[in-house]
């Protein structure tokens, strides 16, 4: 292949990416990742040791931007608490969630 | 050979532009001029003075991130809502910097419910359903407004007054449907003698009780029971109500819709309230399953007779767009201009402003 065909393959891959940066959603790394896991997204409540599943994702989307910060959970790979004190309420989620709700627009503060 | 110089070229030129736009983002524009038009005189404002668009967005609150001040006061919106932070410093830093240069201030708000509640990380409260008595549920409610007076908000969307919570069981208050009428009417009062507006939720009610396991639409029928708390909360004075995305039938008929777009449940809520009427946040799925991604949904939420629409996974190119679709609505008849002119007298009203 040419050096100018290859060069055109390039050009092509920019155009795409900056018409998707400018047209799309502004996190698009959350969107790919968002359709490449092919998980369930998780969010869980618990308090008091007590834990309800909230169903409702946009729910549980408000909840957790409303939190301090998400962490990453050590003991269960791939899953995040988020809460915004070490003893009141806790929402556990998984990834697929965070992706989920940044991917509408909702501002997760993960660490 | 020459083919692909000319592709070559082409591409260039296009990624040249993209490049540009993507700077400047052009596709998102946000139509919006610095509101110096708007006159205000003391304590006195000429309504007036104010644009259909600037009216529109004084109905608009959206999330309080502080790199959109600028864009947010531009486009003159009503408020911002906050989320938890590390210290009280930093609230305090958060509100003075809103606040700041604003022609017409900020309602700043935030959900301090008791077990929801963002200044956990140095403030605690009881949840309301671990409070005993009416006067708990004052003193709960007066040294909450007094921290929130204390950190710059003005506005809490609280208290929950859903008869019922068996999603996080600790969001409403417990007890029968009176205990939990008298603890709302008695919260409303101790937060506002601190200079915040409450604003009781989720009317019409049996939003915190309504499963969705299949993610679909939520029906409820609601009671008396379920409007008490709304109606004495109302009598002790509350400055707002938050209405919900249930779909109601009973004691408040939604006319088969999400209450926050039914004309029928906000002139219902309206007949005995006359301080703001609030929608929940719109981005929830009780909404969006019923509408899809139309812009109908926000031409319904104003048409309905909300004053203030609350949209926390907003961006002011969001806002903007909204803010361009309800102005049509209003242009073709679809929504009155002297309804947006209502709404924008009540909010400048609970701000402390006068109107002519």
């Amino acid at each position: 292949m040419g050096k100018l065909a290859i060069l055109n393959i390039a050009l092509f891959i920019a155009v795409i990416a900056l018409f998707i940066n400018l047209a799309g959603p502004k996190d698009i790394t959350a969107k790919v990742v968002f359709s490449l896991d092919q998980s369930e997204p998780k969010c869980i409540f618990e308090l008091q040791d007590k834990q309800t599943i909230i169903d409702d994702m946009s729910v549980c989307c408000f909840e957790l931007q409303k939190q301090l910060a998400c962490t990453h959970d050590n003991t269960i790979n791939g899953d995040f608490i988020c809460s915004t004190s070490s003893y009141g309420a806790q929402y556990k989620v998984n990834a697929k969630a965070i992706n989920y709700c940044t991917t509408q627009g909702y501002r997760i503060k993960t660490k | 050979m020459i083919d692909q110089m000319r592709l070559t070229m082409l591409l260039s030129v296009l990624v040249a532009g993209l490049l540009i736009a993507n700077i400047y983002g052009e596709f998102y524009k946000v139509n919006a001029k610095a509101p110096e038009n708007i006159l205000v005189i003391g304590h006195t404002i000429d309504i007036h003075s104010m644009t259909l668009r600037q009216k529109i967005a004084q109905m608009i609150m959206a999330y309080g991130n502080p790199d959109d001040k600028a864009l947010y006061q531009q486009m003159d919106i009503g408020g911002i809502f906050l989320t938890a932070m590390e210290t009280p410093d930093a609230f305090n830093k958060t509100t003075e910097l809103m606040q700041r240069n604003s022609k017409i201030p900020f309602f700043i708000a935030a959900d301090v419910e008791g077990c929801i509640n963002p200044f956990e990380n140095f403030a605690k409260f009881p949840s309301l359903a671990d409070i005993k008595t009416s006067e708990d549920a004052f003193a709960v409610g007066k040294s909450q407004g007094k921290l929130m007076h204390e950190l710059g908000l003005n506005m809490n969307f609280a208290p929950v007054v859903d008869t019922r919570d068996t999603i996080w069981n600790c969001r409403s208050f417990s007890g029968t449907p009176d205990d939990i009428a008298d603890k709302a009417a008695q919260y409303v009062t101790g937060l506002q003698s601190e200079g915040i507006i409450a604003t009781p939720k989720h009317y019409p009610g049996k939003t915190l009780s309504v499963r969705d396991p299949h993610r679909l639409l939520t029906y409820a029928v609601i009671d008396d029971s379920d409007i008490e708390p709304f109606a004495k909360s109302e009598m002790a004075g509350a400055g707002a109500v938050m209405i919900s995305h249930v779909i109601g039938s009973g004691a408040v008929d939604t006319e088969g819709k999400p209450a926050v777009t039914s004309k029928k449940a906000v002139a219902t809520l309206k007949k005995d309230f006359n301080g703001l009427v609030v929608t929940d946040d719109i981005n929830m799925l009780g909404l969006m399953r019923y509408y899809g991604r139309s812009d109908g949904r926000y031409i319904d939420l104003f048409a309905a007779g909300n004053d203030i629409v609350l949209d926390v996974a907003s961006s002011p190119d969001k806002i903007s767009h909204i803010i361009d679709v309800v102005e049509g609505a209003v242009h073709t008849g679809k929504i009155s201009e002297s309804q947006i002119d209502n709404s924008v007298k009540k909010i400048l009203n609970a701000k402390g402003f006068k109107t002519i």
